[in-house]
């Protein structure tokens, strides 16, 4: 604090020195203007602008319709011609003008003073901030070591722009958060049948569903497209089981739900699989022909995996899988399975869901109208709709930590980024690989992940991290760690061409552009990134030729009928001579494809490699793996463990989690996380109207496990982590980790033996909304009303991901979320 | 009224302390410093006083009620605002703006009802606020001489 | 004259909340007030248990207590039946607030009165939906002329059991519900309104 203070007098003499005052000079001006504004009756009633574009709260993109008056935002609404998600959005979709309007908001480009971390901050141009970065990143550029810059992203929907820089750039140090999130669905999918690494059902026609652990009616990719089918298909009398630890939105909206012990989804797939394989229930034909593995010896190898052995691990009833597994052969081809991070984020969960996809080729639903399907493209159509060149060469430099070659399975195929993210800040840490500089974007790491005390601790350590800088909408524990702040576009003030795996199964392609013009000062990357080649120069700036945005995206959208005006009136362009993709492998290959190929063990190969397969004697296109067969039994994962020096079966197998039945014994707990249906990452914690739904994350705790530890509703408690006793996982001793305080929330909607707690919540920073009070640097001499209307300040909320472990699946490198170990014990009143 | 008051805190609230009016003020803190308190104050990250009535107000948005009734005064008196470039006013409901209203429409009774209905309302609070947050001066002087002149 | 209604049909609610945000969006509704909200209750006893969504809001009921216990009027009948609050004419005196069953009425400091749903007369009156009905990703809501027969509201409800929340009160609802789990007697005791005090505090005692 200065000693020195302003007297009155210096005032008014400063007032009239600087020209502030009468004269107008350097000040806001008034001005006169006959303007006649029409009275709005009500919010949005009379002229508003329908503006087509897609949400990004989440990652499902919903095509959206913004209601834009006089410049403003008012409402969202979702677009009925969008093909997933058909008109609908979710309560984080509607909130979107809170996130755009937020008062929390970066909108200024920042530059820290003093250390870093300190908190001090001054606003700086673009046009230092451009040059301060660009001379950093030239140096490193031209250093030769372009690995040193370093690129991490939470979730992508621009990948198109971000590829091509770090490409141009020449960084392979692109590190995203994959293995947090699908890492084990997808290598399990993609090596079961390569046509995807990503199942998709057809859920509106479906009778039967199976959900193992997800939750698609409060998260998941597909959520809300994903939701309203089932709803439809519920309508139409189908059943669904979901099997999960918690009793879930989703569980709740099934037919049936089963409380299991984590970690044990694989198992229970494999005992259904067997009551169908003994009782004759499988469609033995299909598998025999359209799988790598005969019928009669997966039956064999499933036969340890008994309903009975399923009880005792999992807690489901033996009588009700066996039911169960009649039930499902019963109605297929109209059945299917969804899973999601429930069976795959953990230790064992590359077998857990190749275990599910196989139960699914046992019944033979497999592409069938109703039954378990895929499509080949995971976003829009990339041969008829090409990205605009020219394309940067794939980067030569190579870095250790994207490549992370200690999992045979994370970087196991060319074009799929499976980057182990849990891993990056240990080793940053280690030094195995050193970083010059880091760019942070869409991603709030020091709290998000694993151990995210550990990433702040990397993060604070400029000898570590020379240089951060964020791009982000809103202030986070990680851009607190910064030192240049960009303000970044929200999702409701740029560009994305953009679409996911379609649940209609037929591709489409969607637009994101601006409903409203950027908010002071924020740019989107698909300004920065051009204007930062230019910058850096030496050649880059060729990859980035298009003077604005829209002239690069009417080049893109040029093969579209219509091109770009189609598409941003619509927001969405479908062919409609696409059929859906159902029974995409018995489709015969012509006389044309056949030419000069060879056929070897009824393989068809042409030039650039299997094309089809032989079946009855007829050529088809069959599936995208090796054998052109559903891989039941995958050779290729063996070979990729063996060169690691891992053993991974071929056959999907049930791996119980090294050290549970031990410490479960000794009275320890399993603790998960789950996320609430108006939440996703960081940012939603930001929004008034979502966190007043939902801003509290007590531990759910089942009143019988409650009453053994002495423990009432409210208690406060202390949960106490511990690392895995896993030699194949870094620093699998079985040590301690850390602690938090929290309460107990008694519920008979968990397992025994489980302990959750909600992800969404323990923010320590990023205003008063996102941390209930929390962010005191905010309520300085604030007094009611404003604070006050912040009605849940002060509510409990306490961040999970600092006593979660650094726990790579040894396959895959996907993070092992639901399998910590921790002891549970009450404290007198949190002190 | 004194004008001068409230025109040199409306440019306080909207933009930072450049070199001339460090040097007018007789400002001793590096302009740096004075940087890093302006965007504490106002802009954040995690401002402490953001200077907007909907925010004050307990509004979810920067804008909405508040500004959208601010809009409907200054359509009905033909009036509008041009605010220079590099000044961070997001929306009509900034504090600078409400000012700089002020200054133009005074002495008079649209001078009053733009007080009565929209200033006092929540500026005073905020005022107040602000002389208890701010760490350097002029914000703390500057917002409590501005009140006394609203008040 | 219409005779305005809603049909929630609990069998497909997903609980998603975009209902009560899509409102709170149309009108600015002020933080910690509520026209619309979604309750949650758990049922049962593990492993046996499950969990209910139960979106509620103003009824607009036939025999409205707030209408007749309003001394000054400001609480009006429209033509289609929607029951609403005239700004202008409310004193807050919150005899209105008393009078509902359904704690469905809230003061709105910033308007100075007493504000509820308003079947979002607004839009209808432009032929379009409520927004929360437009909101609701799974369609389970519907909104229209319950003495339509043709209407899709009066086709619904005839071809469903429905059912109100508490009966009890007499009222006469006019927001119908499907509910065949029996779920509504379990919000017997609550409002519209969100329990603000409910939350754990997260300060050590
Ligand atoms: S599901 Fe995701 S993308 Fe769709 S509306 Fe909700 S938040 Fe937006
Ligand atoms: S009808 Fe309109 S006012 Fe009533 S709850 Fe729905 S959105 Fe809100
Ligand atoms: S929007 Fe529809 S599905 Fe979602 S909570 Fe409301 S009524 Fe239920």
């Amino acid at each position: 604090m200065s000693t020195w203070t302003l007297t009155r007098r210096d005032l008014l003499r400063a007032a009239a020195v600087a020209g502030v005052g009468a004269a107008g000079l350097g000040g806001i001006e008034v001005v006169h203007r006959m303007t006649t504004e029409p009275r709005a009756a009500g919010k949005t009633v009379g002229a508003v602008r329908r503006v087509a574009s897609m949400c990004q709260m989440c990652t499902t993109a919903c095509g959206i319709i913004a209601n834009v008056k006089d410049g403003r935002l008012l409402t969202i609404e979702g677009n009925p011609a969008d093909p997933n998600s058909r008109g609908a959005v979710c309560a984080k979709g509607v909130a979107g003008p809170s996130i755009l309007y937020d008062p929390s908001r970066l909108l200024y480009p920042l530059r820290r003073v003093g250390r870093r971390g300190e908190g001090r901050w001054r606003r700086i141009t673009w046009d230092e901030a451009y040059t301060e970065i660009a001379d950093r990143l030239r140096a490193i550029r031209e250093s030769g070591r372009p690995e040193e810059f370093a690129f991490q992203q939470g979730r992508n929907r621009s990948t198109d722009i971000v590829a091509r820089f770090l490409d141009a750039f020449g960084t392979p140090s692109a590190f995203n958060h994959r293995a947090l999130c699908s890492l084990n669905r997808r290598a399990a999918i993609l090596t079961t049948i390569g046509d995807s690494d990503w199942d998709l059902g057809d859920y509106e026609n479906s009778r039967y569903i199976l959900n193992f652990g997800s939750n698609w009616a409060e998260a998941h990719q597909g959520h809300i497209p994903v939701a309203t089918r089932m709803m439809r298909a519920r309508e139409r009398g189908a059943k669904i089981v979901t099997f999960d630890a918690r009793l879930s939105n989703t569980a709740a909206l099934s037919d049936e739900w089963y409380a299991v012990r984590p970690g044990t989804d694989g198992l229970i797939a494999l005992a259904i699989s067997n009551v169908i394989c003994q009782e004759g229930l499988w469609d033995r034909e299909w598998f025999d022909r359209w799988t790598n593995y005969p019928a009669e010896k997966y039956a064999e190898h499933v036969r340890a995996y008994t309903p009975e052995m399923a009880q005792a691990e999992s807690g489901v009833p033996a009588e009700a899988i066996r039911r169960i597994a009649r039930e499902f052969a019963g109605a297929t081809p109209r059945c299917t399975t969804i899973c999601n991070r429930g069976s795959a984020a953990h230790r064992n969960g590359f077998h857990n869901d190749r275990a599910i996809t196989v139960l699914n080729a046992l019944v033979g639903n497999m592409g069938e109208e109703g039954g378990w399907c895929w499509h080949p493209m995971s976003a829009w159509d990339k041969k008829a709709l090409p990205e605009p060149g020219p394309i940067a060469p794939k980067p030569t430099a190579r870095s250790l930590i994207a490549e992370a070659k200690d999992w045979p399975l994370a970087n196991a195929w060319q074009s799929n980024k499976m980057r182990v993210g849990e891993i990056v800040y240990l080793w940053i840490k280690q030094r195995r690989q050193r970083i010059s500089a880091l760019m942070t974007y869409n991603c709030d790491q020091a709290w998000a992940w694993p151990e995210a005390n550990l990433v702040r601790e990397v993060l604070a350590d400029e000898d570590l991290v020379p240089f951060h800088v964020c791009l982000d909408v809103m202030a986070s524990e990680t851009s607190n760690l910064a030192d240049i702040i960009l303000p970044w576009t929200t999702y409701l003030e740029r560009w994305d061409i953009d679409s996911r795996p379609p649940q209609g199964l037929v591709d489409y392609v969607g637009l994101r552009q601006p409903v409203v013009p950027p908010l002071g000062e924020s740019k989107d990357l698909r300004e920065i990134f051009p204007e930062l080649a230019r910058r850096i120069g030496g050649g880059m700036e060729h990859y980035f030729p298009w003077a604005t945005q829209e002239e690069y995206f009417e080049q893109y959208f040029a093969p579209v009928p219509g091109g770009f005006g189609h598409m941003r009136e619509a927001g969405v362009h479908v062919d409609p001579a696409k059929k859906p993709n159902y029974l995409p492998y018995e489709k015969e290959l012509t006389a044309e494809e056949l030419e000069g190929t060879r056929t070897e063990d009824g393989v068809i190969h042409g030039p650039d490699g299997a094309i089809g397969v032989m079946v009855d004697g007829t050529a088809r296109r069959g599936f995208g793996t090796p054998s052109r067969k559903v891989e039941v039994h995958s050779q290729f994962v063996n070979d990729r463990g063996r060169e690691a020096d891992r053993t991974i079966s071929p056959l999907p197998v049930y791996e119980p989690i090294p050290g549970h039945r031990e410490q479960l014994a000794q009275g320890r707990l399993i603790m998960i996380s789950f996320k609430w249906n108006v939440h996703n990452a960081h940012r939603t914690l930001q929004s008034k109207w979502l966190q007043e739904i939902s801003h509290t994350n007590p531990a759910w705790l089942n009143p019988a496990t409650a009453s053994g530890l002495g423990l009432a509703h409210g208690d406060w408690i202390e949960v106490t982590s511990y690392r895995p006793i896993d030699p194949e996982v870094p620093r699998g001793d079985g040590s301690q980790l850390g602690s938090l305080r929290t309460r107990v929330h008694l519920t008979e909607g968990i397992h025994p033996q489980v302990i959750a707690i909600a992800h969404n919540a323990g923010r320590t920073t990023g205003g008063p909304v996102a941390s209930n009070g929390r962010d005191r640097a905010v309520l300085v001499g604030h007094e009611p009303p404003d604070h006050g209307r912040v009605w849940w300040a002060g509510s409990l909320s306490v961040a999970q991901n600092d006593i979660l472990p650094i726990y790579p699946d040894p396959v895959s490198g996907q993070q092992a979320y639901h399998d910590t170990m921790v002891t549970v014990r009450r404290i007198e009143g949190g002190a | 009224m004194n004008g001068d008051v409230i025109m040199l805190m409306s440019r306080l609230v909207s933009t930072e302390i450049d070199a001339p009016l460090r040097e007018a003020l007789g400002c001793p803190e590096p302009l740096e410093d004075l940087s890093a308190e302006f965007c504490r104050l106002f802009v954040g990250p995690r401002p402490v006083c953001p200077p907007y009535a909907s925010v004050r107000r307990g509004e979810p948005m920067i804008g909405g009620r508040a500004e959208r009734r601010l809009k409907e005064f200054a359509a009905r008196h033909g009036l509008d605002v041009v605010v220079p470039p590099g000044f961070a006013v997001l929306a009509l409901d900034h504090l600078g703006v409400e000012l700089a209203l002020l200054h133009h429409l005074s002495p008079g009774p649209v001078a009053e009802e733009l007080l009565d209905d929209h200033v006092r309302p929540w500026a005073l609070g905020y005022l107040r606020s602000l002389e208890e947050s701010a760490r350097l001066e002029p914000y703390a002087s500057a917002a409590r001489w501005c009140r006394e002149e609203i008040t | 004259m219409a005779r305005l209604g809603m049909l929630i049909d609990l069998r497909t609610c997903i609980g998603c909340h975009a209902c009560s945000v899509a409102c709170k969006a149309e009108f600015d509704v002020p933080l910690g007030n509520f026209r619309d909200t979604v309750k949650y209750v758990e049922e049962g006893a593990y492993p046996k248990v499950t969990r209910h969504f139960i979106p509620v809001l103003c009824n607009h009921c036939e025999d409205a207590p707030c209408l007749s216990a309003c001394p000054t009027g400001a609480v009006v009948r429209l033509d289609d039946g929607q029951v609403t609050i005239e700004d202008g004419d409310c004193n807050l005196n919150r005899a209105c607030m008393a009078a509902c069953p359904y704690d469905a009425i809230y003061v709105d400091e910033d308007r100075g009165a007493a504000a509820k749903c308003t079947f979002c007369d607004h839009r209808t009156a432009e032929g379009r939906q409520p927004a929360c009905v437009d909101a609701c990703p799974t369609n389970c809501r519907v909104f229209g002329d319950l003495d339509d027969p043709e209407s899709e509201i009066a086709v619904r409800a005839a071809a469903n059991d429905v059912t109100v929340w508490k009966e009890s009160a007499g009222t006469r609802p006019k927001v119908l519900y499907v509910d065949p789990k029996n779920a509504l007697p379990l919000i017997e005791e609550q409002g519209v309104q969100v329990d603000t005090t409910a939350d754990l505090s997260g300060e050590p005692a």
